[in-house]
């Protein structure tokens, strides 16, 4: 699979996801607020084809292990 | 102004303080002329000139009496100003912290500073992770090959302070590429070694990625300084350099062989003059008596994905108290790329750091086959390129680099030929994990066959 099939899917930030996650750390215009949501897709892209790929590979196979406290 | 001296490598600078021939003093009065002249460069953010004279005339003195001195006494470094310094003014090229003097620094920078080496500056960044911007603390520093040109980074300034002699080594970072790029754009050596040889960090959590390293003009010096990083250098200097350079050179192939990712390079963005000198540079280790070996590896393209991920999410945990407290003080560029990790969930770190795992071990096996695996260093000749904002956050002119942050091998990068434009390129050689002084005894090696 080429990079470019990988890496589709991204999403963007919905704006109550972005003013929560922002609050007490940023305040940004309405460019800069446009540039970090691409930031973030591009980033969640890259994110999306890690994840893919370790299925691709069995690296990440359900458990048969239960994760417990 | 004595250009002999600021352009020698600090083998030779520690022959001759040995020797008598040179002080301390006299070395670092060099330096700080040097450093007035080429202000332009915008290499430096503080310079410590009368302290270095004060530790020089120390030095001197208790030479004179003769006390026995570090392995790197009297030679003049510099520091990447991301790097917190105990004691010193450390910026971060960032309005942020224009006053900040830590009060703790990473162990491997106490080694450097203990075993004698005088802090002659700070070293321009990156103001944090991003691209230069407008309202940086320093404006960027220039290429010295070609100053029409910004120099790449993040340790943009160490690599340029090296290179135009403004000191004789330089410490910086390398998260996914910013000792061996820079060091690569600025016809030096620098090498990210083995992830846990060098403490990278003062902070309460170690970075998966970051590595401390030098920037050095050859290969006996970045050994030199790898000793005495990770804390394994023997308190004698010159004599013992030449002795543990034929123990290593004895311990590898006089035949290495290369392993060389053909497909991988062929399907990355590598400008032709890259492609080019790197050809040349294979061919001549070659004749010298390498073997090439074609090597398929799997799964590089996504390991740089992943670096990223990890990198920006780990960025957003360093810096999240400080754009509480002082986030007005960040530059454009810095602020946004330091929020975007805030968007990435624990599932998506943990895949990226699970990706790392498995590509370390398929990295591993490679070294079944041959010695070391060489690339290009940069895709890109220029800064400008390798900034172009899409191909940046993806973090495209990392192609090479950024996988061995993520699993942690070690690669150093050594000189092979410069552009058209006059810059610099590097070439990439990296080894099986822990394999450090081996690597940088392939490194020489390699490097002599080239003519480097």
């Amino acid at each position: 699979m080429s990079e470019r099939q990988q890496i589709a899917g991204g999403a963007a930030p919905a704006p109550d996801e972005l003013a929560s996650t922002l609050q007490g750390l940023a305040v940004l215009d309405e460019t800069d607020l446009d540039e970090l949501t691409e930031m973030v897709v591009s980033l969640r892209q890259l994110a999306n084809a890690v994840e893919l790929s370790l299925e691709e590979h069995a690296c990440v196979a359900p458990s048969e292990e239960a994760v417990t406290t | 102004m004595n250009t002999e001296l600021t352009s020698s490598s600090v083998t030779d600078l520690l022959r001759l303080l040995d020797s008598g021939e040179v002080t301390a003093v006299s070395l670092i009065e060099a330096y700080l002329s040097r450093i007035a002249a080429e202000s332009s460069l915008n290499a430096l953010t503080t310079v410590f000139g009368s302290e270095a004279l004060a530790e020089a005339e120390s030095q001197d003195a208790a030479s004179a009496r003769g006390e026995r001195l570090g392995p790197l006494a009297g030679i003049p470094i510099t520091i990447k100003d991301s790097i917190p310094t105990a004691g010193l003014l450390t910026t971060c090229n960032s309005r942020s912290r224009e006053n900040w003097v830590p009060t703790t620094e990473p162990l491997s920078v106490t080694r450097v500073r203990e075993a004698g080496a005088i802090v002659l500056a700070k070293a321009t960044p990156n103001e944090f992770l991003g691209i230069p911007s407008a309202d940086d603390l320093f404006p960027p520093p220039r290429n010295p090959f070609n100053r029409d040109h910004v120099a790449i980074g993040s340790s943009s300034g160490s690599g340029v302070a090296v290179a135009a002699g403004l000191c004789a080594a330089s410490i910086g970072t390398d998260s996914a590429g910013s000792v061996r790029l820079p060091a690569g754009q600025n016809g030096l050596t620098g090498l990210k070694a083995t992830r846990g040889r060098v403490p990278s960090s003062s902070g309460a959590v170690e970075p998966t990625l970051q590595v401390i390293g030098a920037l050095t003009r050859t290969v006996d010096d970045s050994r030199l300084l790898f000793e005495v990083l990770t804390g394994s250098s023997p308190t004698s200097v010159t004599a013992d350099v030449s002795d543990r350079s034929s123990d290593q050179a004895s311990s590898i192939s006089s035949a290495p062989r290369i392993g060389v990712p053909r497909r991988y390079i062929e399907t990355s963005p590598v400008e032709d003059e890259i492609g080019a000198a790197f050809d040349a540079a294979l061919s001549s280790a070659e004749a010298a008596g390498a073997r090439l070996l074609d090597v398929r590896p799997r799964g590089w393209a996504e390991g740089r994905m992943a670096t990223f991920v990890v990198l920006y999410t780990e960025a957003h945990f360093s810096h999240r108290a400080w754009l509480k407290r002082a986030g007005g003080g960040y530059g454009r560029s810095a602020r946004l790329y330091s929020l975007q990790g805030a968007f990435i969930s624990a599932s998506d770190y943990l895949h990226s750091l699970a990706y790392g795992n498995h590509l370390r071990d398929s990295v591993e096996a490679l070294f079944d086959e041959v010695d070391v695996i060489a690339t290009p260093t940069s895709p890109y000749v220029t800064a400008e390129a390798a900034r172009r904002p899409g191909e940046h956050r993806k973090g495209l002119n990392t192609v090479f680099t950024g996988v061995f942050n993520l699993t942690g091998h070690p690669a150093v990068t050594i000189d092979c030929g410069r552009s058209a434009s006059g810059i610099p390129i590097g070439l990439q050689l990296v080894g099986r994990l822990g394999s450090d002084e081996q690597l940088l005894a392939y490194a020489k090696a390699v490097s002599d066959a080239i003519g480097g």
